[in-house]
């Protein structure tokens, strides 16, 4: 397995968990099933422990980590103090649960960790912003990061979410998922507009090999249909009684299919603007 | 400021692979791996009517530098002579700087799992020496000095060939320092990447997503 | 700063062992790859200590580059160029760098092994120096009393073997006619011969370490003709860097080279020819020249013999003995335009004549013709755009050439290619008449120069005398093909088919015993699966080398040869003498000069009168009596310089000569002391023989090289040079089935069959490339990187497409190879991809040096399903070959 797929699994299990916290934070504020604070505070923070663990998997020293915290400039020091930080959140909110802490106490630690979660998403794609790499060197890039823990967050909300959902509720949920996806769709449309108008251009970074090259698959099937199509349609289904969390439960692994496949692409895509050796 | 830097006279390479060797030698690179890679760009043409030119590749010693900029532990740094190296006992092998550098120029040490690259032989020129690519170099094509200072040999170099023969690889904002030396009259500069650069025949280079040692 | 060498290696020293044996799948005692294991010295004793620095020479290819070997406890741990060799100024290549990985290489012969298992199955047991030169003397003397000593046959390697006088000097010692090397008739020989015949001075191989002039401090040269060479990659740090200075100053260079080398691209002018052609377009420029009147007449009356009458039915020059009662034998004949008739020209001049160079005259009822005049008869069909259309380029290219050309002064490197093909003396005669006539001959700037020698080699490049005298006419007349390609006397050796014949046909008598000491012999002859059925008929082989190659795999014993950073030699580099010296030695290497002793020494004891012979003092004179140790021999040497080894190893470099006085011009003109005349060429009439009448009696006689006069060859050589198409050419019946003319040429990374086994040059080039013009690939279906089939009418081979515009799409380029890693595979590393596999060495030969084809033969080529199997092109897996340093052991007792 070549040492992407380390950071693959890192940023996409960082999203899926950045996600999974916002969500408990959104119910933080509409106040509904208070059982799922819990395991999905704790889903959360497997998540990104599963996301850290697989940072440290991709490190030749990891006992040497250390180092990095006098160099609060870097990359890697954003994303590890960031998933320090959300953890550390999500762990204050564990214990204020646990304490049966006042609704405005939770409401503010989960507030502060969803404003640290979508930092943290957003920080994990910011870090690849990098001149040398061409197709990485937009801000696009982070906001698809960003969007993939918002979108995982809407399927999260989903699943947390009491079986009758008001009429309003669900509506909101509904629009709010799809316009996630709507974005996603953006972005992602953007991003191959990106690629497409380097000044280097070279075709292991282009658009063909995308949309018809040997990326195509990933792209076609991974990227779109995977990750926003099928979630889109799981949407806009209307679930019989007790089939919404199924429905999301598939939402979500697609939506995580498909932040796998992106970060593949990417790091495909990721070419140098020459390679010497 | 001093910086330090090579000057690689392309006019004057013949594409011996000597360098490649001397740097080898003198600093225990692992197979593979590479300080320094000749590349053959070229014969751009259609027969008989062609261009070539040897394209050695060493860091480009940036003057903002990315590499430095992206490492967490300040593994990789600028030293006071403008030369870009790696402190083995800090680098935690993440491989950012890899992937931060615009021209793969650096490579993983799977035995030690640290990142590595020319030095441009630190340890020889610290005591008045030469780089070892620089003297064995039988073209006596590769020059080193202090590109700030219009004295130094390679500012001289330089200041010879003028302006318009004086090349250097793409700029992402990294100021790379390295100057090529190639006069139309022998072959056109290449300034993207070409797709054939003949050892790629032989050893298809490894990109950070598909390095060997990941 | 890390100790760099040490670390690394001492991690892979417990790895690469088992990693030899187990990819070689080898679980024998003392297999061809010794099991190392037991044997691995510790790698750490050479961290710590002082680093020594000894002077020494390269030999990792035959231009012996200055070097600086860093030894630190007795181990050598680095090597760098040595400043203060003149010709490459402290550079160094790739292959002289790898030295170490060469040195110190797991994979090396250690000990003397005797074979016990069957012939190619790479079986063998250790055995003592002592028995195995006894039982090789043991051998050679049974068989000399049997078969008669020219049963026994020696071979070594030419190119890289600074001392293959060594074999020769023992087959006369030991009384067989019996020698060869792949290069000689495909190297060299074709100009050395030429040039001394027709100038009495060296060759202008820029790879040979001649063409002296162009490291001139200041040489006049404006344009350089590489033709057939590629300095770049034959000769990095000698050539390659003196081109590049030259280059930088302003001269122009023209490269006649099918394949698109640094050289090609650097020149101003690139001629692709097809190759095997070079005749037809040297004959076009003598032409052009001639005709358009760019020769240096002057010159050409007065120095060479040109304007002397030849018969025209004898081809004989006409002499003053033969016109006048007194007349001597050694002044020619020149038809006087004043007088209207034939006068002798008194050498060097005679100020009352007036020769014509041109006209066909009659003298006492004979005709006859001046050289000059046959000479522009012989070239007179060859126009530029005849030449064009046989040698495949564009007449105005050709033009271009020429007139940077005739702008001179100016001067021909003629490489390696041209003694490829059988068209290769008349090649080389082609370019000393060329450089000849445009008067481009020991003047400033021109390649042909004589420079004083040091005196302490004759020929001036080697250390071991040949003592011809010690082989008797009845065994020289027995040389196998030396009496048809009479070119090969000088330098004593065999020829190589009629060598191969022998043994197949016992023909005319058969060859039994083989000593080889040089690498691969598969890698390098031509042909090299006709070799096959006659190592089955050869009863007892020999082979002594640093590794075990492909060869060794058919030997009986193997003997284990010092590297270069084991041995001992002079060198001569412009007015410099240099020591390659011994800086280590390791496990039971021996010096090949002391091993030849050493075995004659047997055979003197055991009662060859002629190996006695060779020891006596007194009757071997200046050829030296065998020594009992290298410094005896250098000791003997070094005498005319009145120093010994020990003391002059401390000088060397040295000169032996101030620069100024060794830098001379014009030696032709400088007064003969004792006639009071110039002193003019060293050939019997003075002058350049430019028509060549040596060539004609050397094939009547043998003359002047033959120590015993010879029955003449079958015909006459030619005087002058001729075209000859290649037997195999696209046009040829053979061109339907095999359209692609294939060529070779070097590679900067490795010399000859060697260092295939060092891990730093194996993971630049790990499997020959053929290169093929993308029009040509189209049409037999071949994509870049492709695996395909070579095959001529000989056999095929695979390699790895380029599919490249730098070559012609009607030619091909390959180079030789062979696979350490797949030794003990039923290939035995030589058969996979080795464009030996295809080469030619049948009729027809070069007449005077009995040339077969390496290049300039068909071929066709076409994709391959896969890669052959076994070998190794990624650079993880040549880590079992990173080197296992040992430290210093004594030379072997014996
Ligand atoms: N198809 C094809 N075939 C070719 C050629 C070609 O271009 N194409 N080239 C031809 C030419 S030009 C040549 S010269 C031959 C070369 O053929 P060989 O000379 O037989 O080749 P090697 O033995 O590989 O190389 C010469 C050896 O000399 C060794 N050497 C160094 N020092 C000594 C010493 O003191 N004594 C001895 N005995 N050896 C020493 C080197 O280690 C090296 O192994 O191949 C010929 N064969
Ligand atoms: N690296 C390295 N250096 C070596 C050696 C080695 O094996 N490797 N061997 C040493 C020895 S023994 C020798 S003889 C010298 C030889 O040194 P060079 O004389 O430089 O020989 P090559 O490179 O074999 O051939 C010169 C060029 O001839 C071209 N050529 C091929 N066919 C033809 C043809 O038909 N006509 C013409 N005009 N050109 C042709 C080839 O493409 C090649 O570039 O190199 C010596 N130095
Ligand atoms: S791999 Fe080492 S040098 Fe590179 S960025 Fe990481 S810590 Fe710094
Ligand atoms: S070339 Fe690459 S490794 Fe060298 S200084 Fe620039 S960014 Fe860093
Ligand atoms: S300067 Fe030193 S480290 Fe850099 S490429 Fe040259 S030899 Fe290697
Ligand atoms: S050593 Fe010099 S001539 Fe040879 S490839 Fe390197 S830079 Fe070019
Ligand atoms: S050219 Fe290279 S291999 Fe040949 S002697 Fe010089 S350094 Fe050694
Ligand atoms: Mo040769």
């Amino acid at each position: 397995m070549g040492n992407e797929w380390a950071l693959v699994f890192f940023t996409s299990f960082v999203a899926l968990g950045a996600g999974t916290f916002m969500a408990v934070g959104f119910n933080e504020w509409r106040g509904f099933d208070p059982k799922v604070r819990w395991s999905g505070a704790v889903a959360a923070i497997i998540l990104l422990s599963l996301g850290g663990f697989s940072s440290v998997m991709h490190l030749g020293h990891p006992e040497r980590i250390f180092g990095a915290l006098g160099h609060p400039t870097s990359g890697i020091f954003m994303e590890s103090s960031m998933i320090g930080l959300t953890a550390l959140c999500i762990v204050a909110y564990l214990v204020a649960l646990k304490r049966n802490a006042a609704l405005g106490t939770l409401r503010f630690i989960a507030s502060v960790g969803v404003v640290l979660a979508a930092i943290l998403a957003f920080a994990v794609g910011d870090s690849y912003i990098m001149g040398a790499r061409p197709a990485w060197d937009t801000l696009i890039l982070p906001l698809i990061y960003l969007m993939t823990a918002v979108v995982a967050a809407c399927f999260a909300y989903n699943i947390m979410h009491k079986p009758n959902l008001s009429v309003g509720d669900s509506i909101t949920t509904k629009s709010l998922t799809l316009l996630a996806l709507l974005v996603m769709a953006v972005l992602i449309i953007a991003y191959v507009v990106h690629i497409s108008s380097d000044d280097f251009p070279d075709y292991s970074r282009s658009a063909t090999r995308i949309l018809s090259g040997d990326l195509a698959p990933l792209f076609w099937a991974g990227i779109v249909l995977v990750g926003i199509v099928i979630p889109a349609i799981l949407a806009l289904i209307k679930p019989a009684n007790n089939s919404r969390s199924t429905l999301a439960i598939i939402a979500l692994v697609c939506v995580f299919i498909g932040a796998i496949s992106f970060r593949l692409m990417m790091f495909k895509l990721g070419t140098s603007v020459w390679q010497f050796f | 400021m001093v910086q330090k830097t090579l000057v690689i006279d392309l006019d004057r390479c013949i594409g011996c692979y000597s360098c490649e060797v001397a740097c080898k030698q003198e600093n225990n690179v692992a197979l593979g791996d590479y300080y320094g890679k000749v590349l053959t760009v070229g014969p751009v043409g259609e027969f008989p009517n062609l261009q070539q030119y040897f394209l050695p590749t060493v860091c480009q010693e940036c003057r903002d530098a990315p590499c430095v900029k992206v490492c967490p532990t300040g593994a990789s740094y600028k030293a006071d002579d403008g030369s870009i190296l790696i402190d083995k006992e800090k680098c935690i092998g993440c491989r950012y700087c890899m992937m931060a550098c615009p021209y793969g120029a650096r490579s993983f040490n799977a035995e030690e799992k640290v990142v590595e690259k020319c030095t441009m032989c630190k340890h020889l020129t610290d005591v008045g020496g030469e780089p070892a690519c620089v003297k064995a170099c039988p073209a006596q094509a590769r020059f080193y000095g202090d590109i700030d200072d219009p004295k130094s040999i390679v500012s001289q170099v330089v200041a010879n060939a003028g302006a318009e023969n004086v090349h250097s690889l793409p700029d992402r904002g990294n100021h790379p320092t390295v100057r090529y030396i190639l006069h139309k009259e022998n072959a056109e500069w290449q300034a993207i990447e070409p797709k054939e650069t003949w050892r790629e025949f032989h050893q298809p280079p490894r990109t950070e997503g598909e390095n060997k040692n990941g | 700063m890390k100790q760099s060498f040490f670390d690394r290696r001492d991690f892979l020293k417990a790895t690469t062992i088992i990693g030899v044996s187990g990819a070689l799948g080898l679980s024998l005692s003392d297999g061809l790859i010794p099991k190392a294991k037991a044997e691995t010295h510790d790698a750490t004793s050479g961290v710590g200590g002082e680093i020594k620095i000894v002077k020494t020479n390269c030999r990792a290819c035959i231009h012996n580059c200055g070097v600086l070997a860093h030894v630190k406890n007795g181990r050598v741990v680095k090597l760098e160029g040595n400043p203060e060799y003149p010709m490459s100024k402290g550079t160094l290549c790739a292959k002289g760098l790898a030295g170490i990985q060469a040195l110190y290489n797991p994979n090396r012969n250690k000990y003397p092994m005797l074979r016990v298992g069957k012939r190619g199955e790479n079986k063998w047991k250790r055995i003592s120096w002592n028995d195995a030169l006894q039982k090789l003397a043991d051998t050679l003397m049974d068989t000399r009393e049997k078969y008669g000593a020219e049963a026994v046959f020696c071979s070594t390697g030419g190119g890289g073997n600074p001392q293959f006088p060594s074999i020769a000097r023992f087959c006369n010692a030991f009384g067989t006619p019996n020698w060869f090397e792949p290069g000689c008739s495909q190297c060299y020989l074709p100009r050395t011969l030429t040039w001394d015949l027709m100038y009495g001075g060296p060759a202008s191989s820029i790879a040979d370490s001649e063409a002296l002039e162009l490291y001139s401090k200041d040489s006049k040269i404006k344009t350089l003709v590489l033709w057939g060479t590629s300095v770049s990659y034959s000769c990095p740090a000698g050539g390659g860097r003196i081109l590049t200075e030259l280059r930088s100053k302003g001269v122009r260079t023209v490269s006649v080279d099918p394949r698109f080398t640094p050289d090609a691209a650097r020149a101003d002018v690139w001629l692709p020819i097809r190759p095997g052609t070079d005749v037809a377009l040297m004959l076009s420029w003598i032409r052009y020249v001639i005709a358009n009147n760019h020769y240096d007449k002057d010159f050409v009356l007065k120095w060479t013999n040109l304007p002397f009458l030849v018969n025209t039915k004898t081809h004989m020059l006409l002499r003053a003995s033969e016109l006048v009662s007194d007349g001597d034998s050694n002044t020619f004949v020149i038809w006087d335009t004043t007088s209207k008739s034939a006068k002798p020209l008194t050498y060097p001049w005679d100020e009352k004549l007036i020769p014509a160079l041109e006209g066909e005259f009659n003298v006492g009822g004979e005709t006859y013709k001046t050289g000059f005049q046959l000479l522009k008869d012989r070239v007179e069909p060859y126009t530029l755009e005849h030449a064009a259309k046989i040698c495949w380029l564009e007449k105005d290219k050709i033009e271009q050439a020429l007139q940077l050309y005739i702008q001179g002064p100016s001067g021909i490197s003629l490489g390696v290619a041209t003694d490829q093909h059988p068209n290769s003396t008349q090649a080389a005669m082609s370019i000393c008449i060329l450089d000849s006539i445009m008067g481009n001959v020991e003047k400033p700037g021109a390649l042909m120069q004589r420079r004083p020698h040091s005196g302490t080699m004759e020929p001036s490049t080697y250390i071991v005398p040949e003592a011809r005298k010690l082989l008797s006419e009845e065994q020289l007349n027995k040389r196998l093909g030396a009496i048809e390609h009479k070119g090969l006397l000088q330098w004593g050796a065999a020829h190589i088919p009629t060598v191969l014949n022998a043994i197949l046909t016992a023909k005319p008598y058969q060859p039994r015993v083989w000593i080889e000491r040089s690498g691969n012999k598969f890698a390098v002859l031509g042909n090299a699966s006709s070799w096959l059925p006659a190592i089955d008929k050869v009863d007892f082989i020999a082979h002594m080398y640093m590794y075990p190659t492909s060869f060794s795999s058919y030997a009986d014993m193997l003997l284990p040869a010092a590297e270069w950073l084991e041995t001992n030699m002079l060198v001569e580099s412009l007015n410099m003498l240099c020591g390659r010296q011994a800086v280590t030695h390791t496990w039971e290497t021996m010096d090949e000069t002391l091993f030849w002793s050493k075995l004659a020494k047997r055979l003197a004891d055991m009662g060859h009168e002629n190996c006695q012979k060779a020891f006596d003092a007194e009757f071997m004179g200046r050829d030296l009596p065998y020594w009992n140790t290298m410094e005896e021999l250098l000791d003997a040497r070094l005498k005319p310089l009145s120093i010994t080894w020990k003391e002059f190893i401390k000088k060397s470099p040295m000169e032996f000569m101030p620069y100024d006085k060794w830098h001379q011009y014009y030696v032709y003109k400088q007064v003969d002391p004792e006639t009071g005349l110039p002193v003019g060429f060293s050939t019997p009439s003075k002058k350049l023989e430019l028509y060549g009448e040596r060539f004609i009696e050397l094939g009547r006689t043998g003359r002047p090289y033959a120590t015993y006069d010879l029955p003449p060859a079958s015909q006459d050589y030619d005087a002058l040079p001729y075209y000859a198409e290649p037997h195999e050419n696209p046009n040829a019946d053979v061109g339907k089935e095999f359209p692609l003319v294939m060529t070779n040429g070097r590679l900067p990374m490795f010399h000859h069959g060697t260092l295939r086994n060092v891990p730093w040059l194996r993971e630049i080039y790990p499997v020959p490339e053929i290169w093929i013009n993308p029009v040509a690939a189209k049409k037999y279906g071949v994509e870049q990187s492709d695996w395909v089939w070579v095959e001529s009418r000989r056999g095929k081979t695979q390699a790895k497409a380029r599919v490249t515009e730098g070559i012609a799409p009607g030619t091909v380029y390959m180079e030789r190879f062979w696979f350490p890693e797949t030794l003990n595979t039923e290939s035995h590393g030589w058969k996979e991809m080795n464009v030996n596999v295809l080469s030619k060495n049948d009729a027809p030969f070069n007449d005077v040096c009995g040339t077969y084809t390496l290049r300039g033969y068909q071929v066709r080529v076409y994709k391959a399903d896969s890669a052959p199997e076994g070998v190794w092109t990624e650079p993880e897996q040549f880590a079992p070959w990173l080197p296992n340093p040992s430290d210093p052991t004594p030379e072997a007792e014996a």
